[in-house]
């Protein structure tokens, strides 16, 4: 609660441009949108981060809202940066195809043995979320980050991607369990 | 079936329910307790959870230089909808006029209580609290009156009518001639008369006793030369004389008592100019004819208050102060009625 809090005065320092909210906000959310935009433009996250933060800077004298709801519209941003920069790649066709090399490439699964189980202990954060999403359909990938990763409930991800909250709950259950079946297979075999 | 069986779900057989599911994602499940697919699930989300690293706040000093560049041009929105611009101009000159009629009742305020001219409690409120900062305010009790405005300070032993031929010396005979000539000239040469001591007025003698209606008063000029000297009426006296080329003794000489009629006697002109400039002596009494020659009307009382003083006290001016009724027409805010 306190932490909260401490983000929703923060946002109201950040409004009037004072640097330690600012700084408060950057270091509260900024892992977070990293490992987001790592999954979706794994060459090019930092650019777009920075443009996240730069269209929540011009954006945030309007924002009207708590540390909650900050995340979710941060989120927004950056579901729409990562569109853009998908728009932007199309026409170059270079940083879609590193990026689908990635993901392409990223497959924890195919690559883990029987072993993964334990193995996963030492897994960094962005190995983690590769062991998660990488062998998702781009849906159930995305709401599996939102959830996980941004951690917004299932309300706030319907809402980012324009569903029901049923609708969400089908897409994580049925991605979770895919994860479910393949550890048990590869755990197996 | 506890919580803990629900982590131990075999794949083969269920798959992972709802509320597992949830918890899964909240990461609140501990992958020490639950085993499996879920326990797997656990770790993995438990590291996706973990706290920032380095490489993830390397970005920090840039980001924020953007931030701040970025909310600067964010902060300033222009607005290009018609209706906006319009709401928004609406809401500017409401503004301005609210500050604008803010600031007039404020400035007001203050020069009210400037001139002690407040209701009673409220002037003596604000005497005492502003003392209390190094703030002189005049307290309703140096006030002749209570119940309206009054800038000129009752001193102990005199009288009103005194206080009033003093006022009057300074009330413009009926149009706002300010310092450029007229009575509150006459008012302010009388003062200035009276503070350069015997040997320059025209008056009898320096130090000046005045009996009307059975109170006495003495006046020391020299004390209050030294006051009036320093003024600011005194400065536009000399700035009035500077104007017409003259010093302060020769336009002083040219100025006659408005208010006196032109076949008074010298000496009734005399006791007039005594009467005047006994009260006016001090700052504030100068001030107060000042203020009063720019802002009251025509007064009809002071010629006869000074002409009938000649004769005894028979005028319907004192006839009035005697019998306890005392108005001033035409500078009705200086005394009221007592």
């Amino acid at each position: 609660m306190t932490i909260e809090l401490d983000l929703d005065i923060a946002i109201h320092r950040a409004k009037l441009g004072d640097e330690a909210g600012i700084v408060l906000l950057f270091r509260s959310f900024n892992p977070q949108l990293i490992r987001y935009l790592r999954h979706h433009v794994p060459y090019d996250y930092e650019d777009v981060a920075s443009e996240t933060w730069v269209a929540i800077a011009k954006g945030i004298s309007d924002f009207n809202g708590n540390s909650r709801d900050f995340r979710a519209w941060m989120f927004g941003i950056a579901r729409n940066k990562v569109a853009d920069f998908f728009r932007a790649a199309k026409k170059s066709g270079e940083a879609l195809d590193r990026a689908r090399k990635h993901l392409t490439n990223n497959a924890y699964f195919e690559n883990s043995d029987s072993t993964a189980g334990p193995a996963i202990a030492n897994l960094s954060a962005e190995e983690a979320i590769d062991a998660l999403v990488g062998v998702l359909s781009p849906h159930h990938a995305e709401v599996l980050l939102l959830r996980v990763v941004g951690d917004l409930s299932v309300e706030e991800v319907a809402k980012l991607m324009g569903k029901s909250p049923e609708a969400i709950r089908v897409i994580q259950h049925r991605a979770l369990n895919t994860l479910a079946k393949r550890f048990y297979r590869n755990v197996v075999t | 079936m506890d919580q803990n069986d629900d982590f131990n779900c075999n794949m083969d057989d269920e798959a992972l329910s709802d509320q597992v599911i949830e918890q899964l994602l909240q990461g609140k499940v501990d992958p020490l307790i639950a085993s499996g697919a879920v326990a797997y699930l656990a770790n993995l989300i438990e590291a996706a959870k973990v706290g920032a690293t380095y490489n993830e706040l390397a970005q920090e000093a840039i980001i924020l230089s953007r931030f701040k560049e970025a909310l600067g041009q964010g902060g300033v929105r222009r607005i290009t909808h018609p209706n906006e611009r319009k709401a928004h101009t609406s809401f500017l000159a409401a503004r301005t006029l609210g500050a604008l009629i803010a600031a007039s009742v404020l400035t007001g305020t203050a020069v009210a209580a400037y001139h002690g001219e407040l209701p009673g409690n409220v002037q003596n409120s604000l005497s005492t609290s502003l003392a209390k900062v190094g703030v002189s305010l005049p307290t309703s009790n140096s006030s002749t009156s209570d119940s309206t405005s009054s800038s000129i300070s009752l001193p102990i032993g005199k009288s009103p009518s005194n206080l009033r031929a003093k006022a009057n010396s300074g009330v413009s005979g009926g149009t706002n001639e300010g310092l450029a000539g007229g009575s509150s000239l006459y008012g302010i040469c009388t003062a200035y008369t009276n503070s350069q001591g015997s040997s320059n007025t025209t008056t009898t003698s320096a130090s000046t006793t005045t009996s009307l209606a059975g109170n006495t008063s003495t006046t020391s000029p020299n004390a209050a030369g030294s006051g009036f000297t320093g003024s600011e009426e005194y400065r536009q006296l000399q700035t009035a004389a500077q104007q017409k080329g003259e010093t302060i003794p020769q336009l002083c000489a040219n100025v006659g008592n408005p208010s006196q009629p032109s076949d008074s006697t010298t000496s009734t002109v005399m006791q007039a100019s005594q009467h005047a400039s006994e009260h006016a002596n001090s700052h504030a009494n100068m001030h107060a004819a000042f203020y009063n020659s720019t802002t009251s009307t025509t007064s009809t009382t002071f010629s006869s208050s000074l002409t009938v003083r000649g004769n005894h006290g028979n005028s319907p001016f004192d006839r009035a102060f005697s019998a306890g009724r005392f108005s001033l027409s035409g500078s009705e805010g200086l005394y009221g009625s007592h």
